[in-house]
């Protein structure tokens, strides 16, 4: 299949979409879509519940992408593509109208880009983080603990502690993100 | 972000069905609380069991469905070949099957029609007992009263035997007229009793000792039904059933007891059907009318009147028809009712509550506000796309065209514009790049069945 063999993998997302942007190249769209498309159809999966009809919808983005790629700036191709891609299931959720569009509060995913890989290698930051994460509620440290420290992975971790695997998941973004409140607002003590 | 690892459907399957090592895992749960796009996927891929399988399909749809979209459609040889030949050999293999079950079904008539029968007899007998055999005995009962001449006057021969009787019957030695029913049945017996003179009774008594029976008396049954034995529905019944003022009671349903048979009266309140027993006990109900219960009897149309049922209905309201909702109005009284489940109990009485109203008003207004919000949206896009894209028309000296297309369309399910049709015609090239664009422009979302329309200028 000439478009998702990887003949321009060497190129970024930005070139690439300048690349089609200039000469219209379908093969270079579908080199550029071939790279999320697995993580695209898992999203529709996500909104649709049902393979035949997320198929479907990595079908429709693809061709939205043929005419939006070129009216849009685009800096960071990805975001934008899953931003495009959720807009979409919505939509088309929502004119279906028959039922309410179910998302889970809990269970979907905290939105902010939180960086805390590079903030956690930092060293003069692992003081504060300790005091941190000292503060935090029993379980969220528990199971920031044993995700961060010790790297276990969730089912591990629920296997461990007896906690239900979605417990453990939303322990971990509570955790997360009062670790970085926390963390910002040392900082910022620190700076004044 | 290119230094990331990219993770596949073969990946997220993996994970979920639990084959992917623990630090695996946990890389790529890192990765996913750090990257929203790859948390969504790896939820998604919960749905489908065949993720490598899926994405394949996908990029082969994609990768066709593209190609006719730029219009190289370099007819894969091979693949029309091949979908020709299987759809030949479907046709082929189609046709041999249809043959050979034909073929099956011009063989084996004879068994099947035996194992009908067959059918046919065993649920006589569970039904009825003993209408299966009758056949018989009808044609000897019949034949012996012919030789005997001793047929009442009208003729009319009421047949019913049991199994029991038929086992040792011999009807050639006893002059008959008919051999009546042995009470197998309540129903039956009461028919027997409630038609039967006193006189014949004794006679019955005798009649039973010696396994058949005699009945004299002629009873008015439908003699042409005693060959329809097999039928089981020998008695004709009808009837009227009536309003309690005497009008007629549509719809009535009248079901007989001791049996599954329901029938309903039609829109002048008759009632016609028949039934294995020369009389029956129904009930015949309706609704808002009382249950009745009655003893039908087929040689007699009869009438029913249906009383009023006495419904406690405590607060009921009827709000005149053409008024305004402001409650207790001059003119029309009107009041709460407290009781909801009264909605579609009581005909013409439309059981409002305030609430309700309120919230579909509000929720038409914002659902007519966000259709044509939306409308707007995709117009505007649409028509932003247009800019872009349109290109002038010229005609035979090069000079451009001027002026507007309008078109109509309806969407699909997927958002495309379909049954397009040009409501203003420019020319034939401008109505043909009109098209175009609408066809390749932004998707639409208006509900489906919807006539929309839009106006592309040159």
């Amino acid at each position: 299949m000439a478009f998702i063999k990887k003949i321009s993998s060497s190129f970024t997302d930005s070139e690439l979409v300048q690349q089609y942007k200039d000469t219209s190249n379908m093969d270079t769209l579908g080199d550029l879509y071939g790279r999320y498309m697995d993580l695209l159809y898992g999203v529709c999966l996500k909104y649709f519940k049902e393979p035949d009809e997320a198929q479907d919808a990595v079908i429709h983005i693809f061709e939205e992408l043929v005419t939006k790629v070129k009216k849009y700036e685009i800096d960071n191709f990805k975001g934008w593509l899953y931003q495009l891609a959720k807009n979409h299931c919505l939509m088309k959720l929502r004119s279906r109208k028959s039922q309410p569009v179910n998302v889970d509060a809990d269970l979907m995913h905290l939105q902010e880009n939180m960086h805390l890989d590079d903030v956690m290698q930092k060293e003069t930051n692992l003081i504060v983080m300790e005091h941190c994460i000292e503060q935090l509620p029993t379980e969220q440290k528990a199971a920031i603990q044993l995700f961060y420290l010790q790297e276990k992975c969730y089912k591990e971790i629920a296997d461990t502690t007896a906690l239900d695997i979605n417990k453990v998941r939303s322990f971990i973004q509570n955790g997360r993100r009062n670790l970085k409140i926390c963390m910002d607002k040392t900082a910022l003590q620190k700076a004044e | 972000m290119n230094n990331e690892k990219i993770y596949t459907a073969a990946d997220f399957a993996s994970y979920h069905a639990g084959n992917m090592p623990a630090k695996d895992m946990h890389a790529l749960e890192k990765a996913a609380l750090e990257d929203p796009f790859l948390s969504d996927a790896l939820d998604g891929y919960v749905h489908t069991n065949t993720a490598t399988a899926d994405v394949e399909s996908i990029k082969e749809k994609l990768f066709l469905k593209e190609k006719d979209e730029t219009k190289v459609i370099a007819i894969p040889s091979n693949k029309t070949w091949m979908r020709a030949a299987a759809s030949i050999a479907i046709v082929f293999g189609v046709g041999y099957l249809f043959y050979n079950i034909n073929k099956k079904d011009d063989v084996t008539p004879l068994a099947k029609n035996e194992t009908q029968q067959e059918q046919k007899i065993d649920t006589i007998i569970g039904a009825n007992k003993i209408d299966a055999e009758t056949n018989e005995a009808t044609t000897q009962g019949l034949a012996t009263e012919s030789q005997t001449n001793i047929a009442p006057a009208n003729g009319n021969v009421k047949l019913d035997t049991t199994t029991l009787q038929l086992a040792d019957n011999n009807f050639s030695s006893k002059p008959s007229t008919a051999i009546p029913p042995a009470p197998t049945s309540p129903a039956i017996s009461r028919a027997e009793l409630n038609m039967e003179s006193e006189a014949a009774k004794p006679l019955q008594k005798d009649a039973l000792d010696d396994n058949t029976r005699y009945k004299e008396k002629g009873l008015d049954l439908v003699q042409n039904k005693s060959s329809q034995n097999n039928a089981m529905n020998f008695y004709n019944y009808n009837g009227v059933v009536q309003t309690a003022t005497g009008g007629p009671m549509q719809n009535a349903t009248i079901k007989l007891k001791n049996s599954n048979i329901v029938t309903q009266t039609d829109n002048k309140g008759r009632y016609n059907f028949t039934a294995a027993d020369s009389v029956t006990n129904v009930s015949i109900d309706a609704v808002g009318y009382d249950k009745k219960e009655a003893l039908l009897n087929s040689n007699a149309s009869q009438t029913f009147k249906l009383d009023n049922k006495n419904s406690n209905l405590d607060e009921v309201v009827v709000t005149t028809v053409g008024t305004n909702r402001k409650r207790a109005s001059i003119g029309s009284s009107s009041a709460k009712v407290s009781d909801k489940t009264l909605a579609g109990k009581v005909a013409g009485v439309q059981v409002e509550s305030e609430e309700a109203d309120k919230y579909a008003a509000l929720k038409k207004q914002k659902t007519v506000e966000k259709d044509s919000s939306r409308f707007n949206l995709e117009a505007k896009s649409f028509y932003n796309y247009v800019k872009q894209h349109i290109k002038p028309e010229v005609d035979d000296f090069g000079i451009e065209y001027e002026g507007q297309v309008i078109l109509s369309f309806t969407v699909n399910k997927h958002g495309d514009p379909r049954n397009i049709k040009v409501e203003k015609s420019l020319n034939e090239k401008c109505d043909a790049q009109a098209k175009r664009l609408l066809e390749s422009g932004p998707s639409w979302y208006f509900p489906k069945g919807e006539v929309r329309t839009v106006v592309i200028e040159f």
